[in-house]
């Protein structure tokens, strides 16, 4: 159970950032925790607790502290919870947000239905997320991607491949591809059974495969793009695929 | 009988010293192995037939033609195979000095000993060929440290026009002079060392005089080009800063003009007409500029001129394409560890195909971020494109574009340069929900 702290700074806001929350959280296993508008009370609340909590932090803060400078200190203390900005300007800083604090949202205040369903969607990632973080060591694959570690389903994923000599692996997902710095070896002790080996540099998810051409030592992957397979895990690869 | 077999090795040993340099020192593409054994081989044929009719000096001259062909294949370029042939051949020269003075100054082997003698021969020869290898790999490596030095630029040798007369005469001199040390040598060699020794030493004098002009030209030209790009790239930012300041001459203009409505309006105080002034004509207006300015405003983040006069000049195409151009700027970015010329060079093909792509949709936007973070500084590009934008995988093949052949080979030789030289840069591709996401995360050192 995920607790909420709210900073911000302006009371009427803050009343009315309430009610849309406490509507919304009525459908999750959610509380509002702490509504202040001193950023100091977050840091000293979270500083005597050990759990991690969704954060709606206002960017203007009218204090020594602004919401950025707050959500850093926050991460020092919590780097599971999830943070949401708030601001009444329109400048954009999402993506700035999302790298240096893994910030889920961005809302610009103003019009109070584009809050809600912010809020609304808001909640339902933050309620994936946290299933998906059960389930993970079932059916997903965590990687770090510069300064955040993104979680890929295997069911997602059509192959990985290893992309020069540095130890640079590049997974193939039907949406694009990622790079990452590792060794195949290490991907193949954490991924599920339907991987295989097919070649000194390429992994394949066996489920994701459209045929393979075994004269030409060819696989081509659902969405058209073609591996080489060597000779040598030929044969285990046609009995994975027929079994 | 002897002699026939002594011919044989020597014309087999020369052909490979003269494949292992052809391997070693070109720096320019990657050798074409097949050609070469192919090109060994008929000259091997040649110089055999050659030798047998006793016309070994057309053979020698028939080695440095076959490597000109190779290279004008190779490159097309006439100057370039020219000087690079000249090279090798000179460099022959050294390897073969080098060997025989090692033989007769100190080891005090005799010439006429050691054709009478096959085994040491035969050593004399694979110590050519080592020496030869050795020799040419330790060039090798120099020289493309030379290289990384100069701002690790794409290695391209050109030559300036004046000098090109120079060097035909140097390479007809050195064929010139190589025919006739095959054909003296043979003579002299029995009589007197010295006289071969200053031979050599002329020989080696003249191969560091090639080597000093073949990198000082071939890399002051790299220079000069890398400067003149340089130069261009700030001479356009200069002309954007002066089209913003005239931009804002006429924003005045237009401003006094706009008082001077508004005044007219409350004189008469007429407050339909000063509503519908404002909302109609004003307010859509200030949006354009209040968007135009903030976004290039944004850009004195970027400390690096060359990227900073690139990224305003694609801004702007972009805006003139009707395109939606968001920019996302906090951190000073000023310094990245890669070279600024490839830095450039991506985020253009970047910058290009966004523009490309989304200028496509009917809702154009481009979204531009560089965020510094503790350990890297990443580059995020995102632009809506059409749904029916094909997979990421088909748009890094080569030759690949949704406009016809030849526009696509920008992201395939962004993936090559990333995969070649940055083992700190990760490219990350996606397409979620119409939207092309590039992302760049360049590590710091």
């Amino acid at each position: 159970m995920n607790n909420i702290i709210i900073c911000e700074d302006n009371a009427n806001q803050r009343k009315e950032l309430e009610s849309i929350i406490t509507n919304e959280i009525k459908n999750f296993d959610f509380k509002i925790e702490l509504s202040t508008d001193n950023p100091h009370d977050v840091i000293n609340h979270i500083d005597n607790s050990t759990s991690s909590f969704i954060y709606f932090l206002d960017v203007d803060l009218n204090s020594d502290l602004d919401g950025f400078q707050l959500a850093q200190l926050i991460r020092t203390h919590d780097t599971n919870g999830y943070i949401i900005f708030l601001t009444g300007h329109a400048e954009l800083t999402l993506l700035t947000f999302q790298y240096k604090v893994q910030a889920l949202d961005y809302i610009v205040k103003g019009d109070i239905n584009l809050l809600k369903t912010k809020i609304t969607d808001c909640f339902n990632a933050i309620h994936n997320s946290l299933n998906a973080a059960k389930t993970k060591i079932n059916n997903k694959i965590s990687i770090d991607v510069g300064n955040n570690i993104i979680f890929l389903d295997f069911n997602d994923i059509l192959f990985f491949e290893t992309s020069g000599k540095e130890h640079k692996i590049s997974v193939h997902t039907l949406s694009g591809q990622t790079e990452f710095y590792g060794t195949l070896k290490n991907i193949e002790t954490t991924v599920s059974t339907d991987f295989y080996k097919i070649h000194r540099s390429y992994l394949v998810n066996t489920k994701k495969i459209k045929s393979i051409d075994k004269r030409k030592m060819i696989i081509e992957m659902v969405n058209g793009e073609m591996c080489y397979v060597s000779l040598r895990y030929l044969r285990g690869l046609l009995t994975k695929c027929i079994h | 009988m002897h002699s026939l077999m002594l011919t044989i090795f020597d014309a087999f040993f020369s052909i490979l010293v003269l494949s292992i340099l052809v391997v070693n020192l070109t720096f320019i593409t990657t050798p074409n192995k097949n050609i070469i054994i192919k090109y060994a081989l008929t000259l091997y044929i040649v110089i055999l037939c050659l030798a047998l009719s006793n016309l070994l000096y057309l053979g020698t001259v028939s080695m440095f033609i076959a490597i000109f062909i190779y290279f004008f294949i190779l490159y097309k370029k006439l100057i370039i195979s020219i000087v690079l042939s000249a090279f090798i051949g000179i460099f022959l020269f050294v390897c073969d000095a080098v060997t025989w003075v090692l033989l007769f100054h100190i080891f005090q082997y005799n010439y006429l000993d050691m054709r009478a003698d096959f085994t040491l021969y035969f050593t004399a020869e694979i110590l050519m060929v080592l020496n030869s290898y050795m020799i040419s790999k330790f060039v090798r490596i120099i020289i493309l440290k030379i290289i990384h030095k100069i701002n690790k630029i794409e290695v391209k040798i050109e030559l300036p026009k004046p000098i090109n007369i120079l060097f035909i005469i140097s390479v007809i001199i050195t064929i010139a002079l190589f025919s006739l040390y095959v054909t003296l040598s043979r003579k002299t060699l029995e009589t007197n060392d010295s006289y071969l020794f200053s031979f050599y030493a002329f020989y080696l004098l003249l191969f560091f005089i090639f080597a000093i002009a073949v990198i000082y030209y071939g890399f002051s030209t790299l220079i000069n080009d890398h400067k003149a790009k340089e130069y261009l790239q700030l001479k356009n930012y200069t002309n954007m800063i002066e089209d913003m300041y005239s931009d804002l001459r006429s924003f005045k203009h237009d401003y006094l003009n706009i008082l001077s409505t508004l005044e007219t309006y409350i004189k008469k105080e007429d407050i339909d007409g000063l509503k519908n002034f404002y909302y109609k004509d004003l307010l859509p207006e200030s949006n354009i500029i209040m968007n135009k300015n903030i976004s290039l405003s944004l850009l004195s983040h970027i400390k690096m001129s060359p990227l900073k006069a690139l990224l305003s000049s694609k801004i702007i195409n972009a805006h003139s394409h009707d395109i939606d151009v968001e920019i996302e700027l906090i951190d000073d970015i000023d310094e990245i560890n890669m070279s600024t010329l490839d830095i450039c060079r991506i985020i253009g093909v970047f910058m290009d195909n966004a523009i490309e792509g989304s200028s496509l949709c009917d809702y154009k936007s481009i979204h531009f971020a560089a965020i510094e973070t503790e350990n890297e500084i990443i580059f995020n590009i995102h632009n809506s494109c059409l749904s029916s934008t094909p997979p990421v995988y088909k748009i890094f093949k080569k030759n690949f574009s949704t406009k016809g052949n030849g526009r696509g080979i920008g992201l395939s030789s962004v993936r090559n340069l990333i995969d070649k030289r940055y083992k700190n840069v990760l490219l990350n591709t996606k397409i979620e929900n119409c939207i092309f996401k590039q992302e760049l995360i360049i590590q710091k050192k």
